[in-house]
C-alpha cells in the first residue's frame, strides 16, 4: 500500500515537474500575430478611375428643314453610309409646285424686260430721226427759210422723245431688278426643294433613326430631341466620356495617357489621351443627392471595330508617375492619436519588459500631458523594432495601385506590419508582436 | 467489571486534514464524513488560493502581468478593451490583490453550497442516497484543497514565468507543437491536472459518503468533465 502511494506521489511531483518545467521552456509569446512586408523602391503609377460611355467624336443629327410625309426611306440603324448618300425623301409635290410656279415667273419677268428692250429701239430711233430734223430745222433757221415755231416744234419733239426713251430705260432697270428677284425666288424654292432630300453630311454609321416611311415630319428644332429623324456617328474616332469624382479631378490634365476598358470587350483595354477636361460639375436632374463629378473626355487613340456609341466603359487615367520610388503597402497605413512634445516628436514610454502592454500604459497615462506636449493625429506605419510595433509616422506622395510612394518616414528595408486587419485596427505603439510564420520568410527576402 | 466504551476517534486538524487529502484522501474523507466539518477547511483553502492568486499582482511586474491578463481574457472573449475602459482597469489594479483575497472568503462558500446541491440533489434526491447535506458540503470542500495546490503551484509559476496565465498545468503545455487557437490546442489547454486530481479525489469522497464505488461516480465525473472540455475548445477555436 506504501509502495502504491509512493509511486503515485513519485508520479504527481514528476508530473507537476514536467508542468513547471513546460510552463517555463515552453512560455508562449504574448505578442499578436501580424503579417508584416519589406519596404522596397517601385515604379509607381497614380491612377484616377472614372467610368462612363463611348460616344463619336463627331455625330450629326439629321432633321427636317421641312414639313412633310416621308415618302422614301433608304436606311436602317446600324447601316454604313457615305458623305452625300441618300437618306430619306419628303413629300416633294407642294416644293415642286412652288418651283414651278418661280420658273413661270422668271419666265415672265424676261419677256417682259425684252418688250421694253424692243419698245427702247425703237424710241431711240425716233429720237435720231427728230434729231436729225432738229439739225435740218436749225441750218435752214440759220439762212431764214424757216419760222422759229418750226425750230422749236423740231426742238420739242427731240426732247420728248428724250424723256421717254429715258422713262423705257427706267423700266427696263426696274423690270432687271424683278427679274433678279424672281431668279432668287426660284433659287430659294428650289433650295426648299432639295431640302426635301436629306443625304449623308459625314461617312458614318445610322446610330438611330426615329421616323418610319408614310410618317409626317416636322421642321426640326433644337433642344428637342424629339425632332431628329436620323443620327449618323463618325466612328473613326471615338471618346470615353467619363464623370470623374471632384476630389479626383485637379490631378486631371489634358494629354495625360489613359487606359480604357469597354465592358463589351472585356478582355481588351484600349489606349487613349485626356482631351477634354471639364470645368463645371455634372448636374443630373431630379437627384436628390449625388456625388459632384466633372465631366472628362479622353479620345481613344486606336479604332475599335464593332464598338457602338453609348457602351459602357472604365477609364484608368495616369495621373502621376514614380520610378524606383521607395513604396509602402495602403494596407499598412493607417491613423493614430499620438502624444507629441513641443518640437513635434513622439513621446514614447520607455521599453521595459516588465510591461507586457507597454502601449496601452502609454494611452492611459498620457491623459495627464506634460507642458509642451499634446496631441495629434498622425498618419503612419506600424514598423516592426525588437518584437514590437513601433508607429512611425510617414509623408506619402502619390498612390499607385496598391501602394504609397513614401516623401519621408521609411526607408529601404523597413518592416512594416500589413495585417491582419484585425489586429493592426487596434495597434498601438509599443504593442509586442510576432511575425506570422507564413510572412516572416517574405519578410526576410 | 470493567465496560470498555467505544469512542469515535478524534477528527484531526485542519492542516491535517488538507495534507490527508493529498496523503490518504479515502481515510481523510472517512473522518470527515464522520465528523462533517466544513468552515475550516474553507477558510484555510479561501486563505491559500488567494494568496496563490494575488501573491504575484503584489508586485509592479506583477500587477502589470495581471492587468494584461485581465484584457488578454476579455478579448479572447470577443469584448474589445477601450483605452478608457483599460484606463479605468490599471487605476482599480492596485486594490486586486487585496480583493482577490476578500473575494475568495466570499466565492468559495458559494461554490461549495453550489456544487454540494448539484451532488446532493443527483445522489440523494435521484439516486437514492441517505448523507445529509452538511456531509456532502463537507465532502465538496475538502476535496477543493486539490484546486488549493494547484492555486500555490500557479502562483509560484507566476513568479518563475514573470507573467499570468489561466492555467500553469494543463495539457497544452506539454504539447506546445499544436497550432494556437485550434480545437486541439483548445482541448488540451482544457484539461488541467489538478483538475483531473480534483475529480479523482471528489469521487472518492463522494464514494466514501454515499458507500459505492470510486470508479462508477469518477467515470460519470469525467464524462461531464469531458463535455465541458470539448464545448470550451469548440467554443474558443480560431479557423
Amino acid at each position: 500500500m506504501n509502495r502504491k502511494k509512493l509511486f503515485i506521489g513519485i508520479g504527481v511531483v514528476a508530473l507537476l515537474g514536467a508542468m513547471a518545467y513546460a510552463n517555463i521552456v515552453f512560455k508562449k509569446d504574448t505578442g499578436i500575430e501580424v503579417t508584416v512586408e519589406k519596404i522596397e523602391k517601385r515604379d509607381l503609377e497614380a491612377i484616377v478611375s472614372a467610368s462612363g460611355k463611348i460616344q463619336p467624336k463627331r455625330s450629326v443629327n439629321i432633321s427636317a428643314e421641312t414639313m412633310g410625309k416621308v415618302v422614301g426611306l433608304a436606311v436602317n440603324e446600324g447601316d454604313v453610309v457615305k458623305q452625300g448618300q441618300f437618306l430619306l425623301q419628303v413629300d416633294p409635290r407642294n416644293l415642286q409646285t412652288a418651283v414651278d410656279s418661280r420658273e413661270a415667273s422668271l419666265a415672265a419677268s424676261r419677256s417682259s424686260i425684252e418688250e421694253l428692250k424692243k419698245n427702247r429701239d425703237t424710241v431711240s430711233l425716233t429720237l435720231k430721226n427728230y434729231q436729225e430734223i432738229l439739225r435740218r430745222q436749225t441750218e435752214l433757221f440759220k439762212g431764214g427759210l424757216v419760222t422759229r415755231e418750226a425750230l422749236d416744234q423740231a426742238q420739242l419733239a427731240v426732247n420728248s422723245t428724250q424723256a421717254q426713251l429715258a422713262e423705257i430705260a427706267q423700266r427696263i432697270l426696274t423690270a432687271e431688278t424683278r427679274l433678279k428677284n424672281d431668279a432668287a425666288n426660284l433659287e430659294s424654292a428650289k433650295y426648299d426643294l432639295n431640302k426635301v432630300r436629306l443625304v449623308s453630311p459625314i461617312n458614318g454609321i445610322v446610330t438611330k433613326r426615329n421616323i418610319e416611311e408614310g410618317e409626317t415630319v416636322v421642321i426640326g428644332t433644337m433642344n428637342n430631341a424629339g425632332t431628329v429623324l436620323l443620327t449618323i456617328a463618325d466612328m473613326s474616332v471615338v471618346e470615353a466620356e467619363v464623370e470623374v469624382d471632384e476630389t479626383d479631378i485637379p490631378f486631371v490634365t489634358l494629354g495625360q495617357q489613359a487606359k480604357i476598358k469597354i465592358d463589351a470587350f472585356p478582355d481588351r483595354s484600349f489606349k487613349g489621351q485626356v482631351t477634354e477636361v471639364g470645368n463645371s460639375p455634372i448636374v443630373t436632374a431630379g437627384a436628390t443627392t449625388r456625388a459632384t463629378n466633372f465631366k472628362v473626355v479622353v479620345t481613344l487613340e486606336e479604332t475599335i471595330p464593332d464598338v457602338r456609341p453609348g457602351f459602357t466603359c472604365t477609364a484608368d487615367i495616369t495621373t502621376a508617375t514614380r520610378q524606383k520610388a521607395v513604396a509602402v503597402p495602403i494596407q499598412a497605413t493607417t491613423v493614430r492619436e499620438m502624444v507629441v512634445d513641443a518640437s513635434g516628436q513622439i513621446v514614447r514610454d520607455p521599453v521595459d519588459a516588465g510591461k507586457e502592454n507597454r502601449s496601452r500604459r502609454a494611452v492611459a497615462t498620457s491623459a495627464d500631458l506634460k507642458p509642451g506636449q499634446s496631441r495629434k493625429e498622425l498618419e503612419g506605419v506600424f514598423v516592426i523594432k525588437d518584437g514590437r510595433s513601433v508607429f512611425t509616422p510617414l509623408k506619402v506622395g502619390i498612390s499607385g495601385d496598391k501602394y504609397f510612394e513614401v516623401l519621408s518616414g521609411l526607408k529601404e528595408g523597413d518592416e512594416v506590419i500589413t495585417g491582419p486587419f484585425s489586429s493592426v485596427r487596434g495597434m498601438k505603439d509599443g504593442d509586442p508582436v510576432k511575425i506570422a510564420p507564413s510572412t516572416s520568410g517574405a519578410a526576410k527576402k | 467489571m470493567n465496560e470498555t466504551v467505544a469512542t469515535e476517534p478524534a477528527l484531526p486538524g485542519v492542516f491535517a486534514r488538507a495534507i490527508g487529502i493529498i496523503t490518504s484522501p479515502k481515510a481523510t474523507f472517512e473522518h470527515v464524513v464522520r465528523v462533517p466539518h466544513a468552515i475550516g477547511i474553507l477558510a484555510l483553502i479561501a486563505l491559500l488560493t488567494g494568496a496563490g492568486t494575488s501573491a504575484f499582482s503584489f508586485t509592479e511586474k506583477g500587477r502589470q502581468a495581471q492587468l494584461d491578463f485581465q484584457v488578454q481574457q476579455m478579448e479572447r472573449f470577443g469584448v474589445t478593451v477601450t483605452d478608457e475602459a483599460y484606463a479605468a482597469m490599471e487605476k482599480r489594479s492596485a486594490y486586486t490583490p487585496y480583493t482577490t483575497v476578500v473575494g475568495m472568503f466570499i466565492f468559495f462558500p458559494i461554490a461549495v453550497l453550489i456544487v454540494s446541491g448539484i451532488f446532493y440533489a443527483i445522489f440523494n434526491a435521484i439516486m437514492g442516497g441517505t448523507a445529509e447535506f452538511k456531509q456532502v458540503m463537507a465532502v465538496t470542500s475538502h476535496s477543493w484543497v486539490v484546486p488549493t495546490l494547484g492555486a500555490l503551484f500557479g502562483g509560484i509559476m507566476n513568479f518563475a514565468r514573470g507573467s499570468i496565465s489561466s492555467s500553469v498545468a494543463n495539457l497544452g503545455l506539454l504539447l506546445p507543437m499544436l497550432k494556437e487557437g485550434s480545437f486541439a490546442a483548445n482541448l488540451a489547454g482544457a484539461v488541467d491536472l489538478f483538475q483531473i486530481w480534483w475529480v479523482l479525489t471528489l469521487s472518492i469522497g463522494l464514494g466514501v459518503l454515499y458507500k459505492r464505488k470510486t470508479s462508477s461516480i469518477a467515470t460519470g465525473l469525467f464524462i461531464v468533465y469531458a463535455i465541458i472540455a470539448i464545448g470550451f475548445a469548440y467554443f474558443l477555436r480560431k479557423g
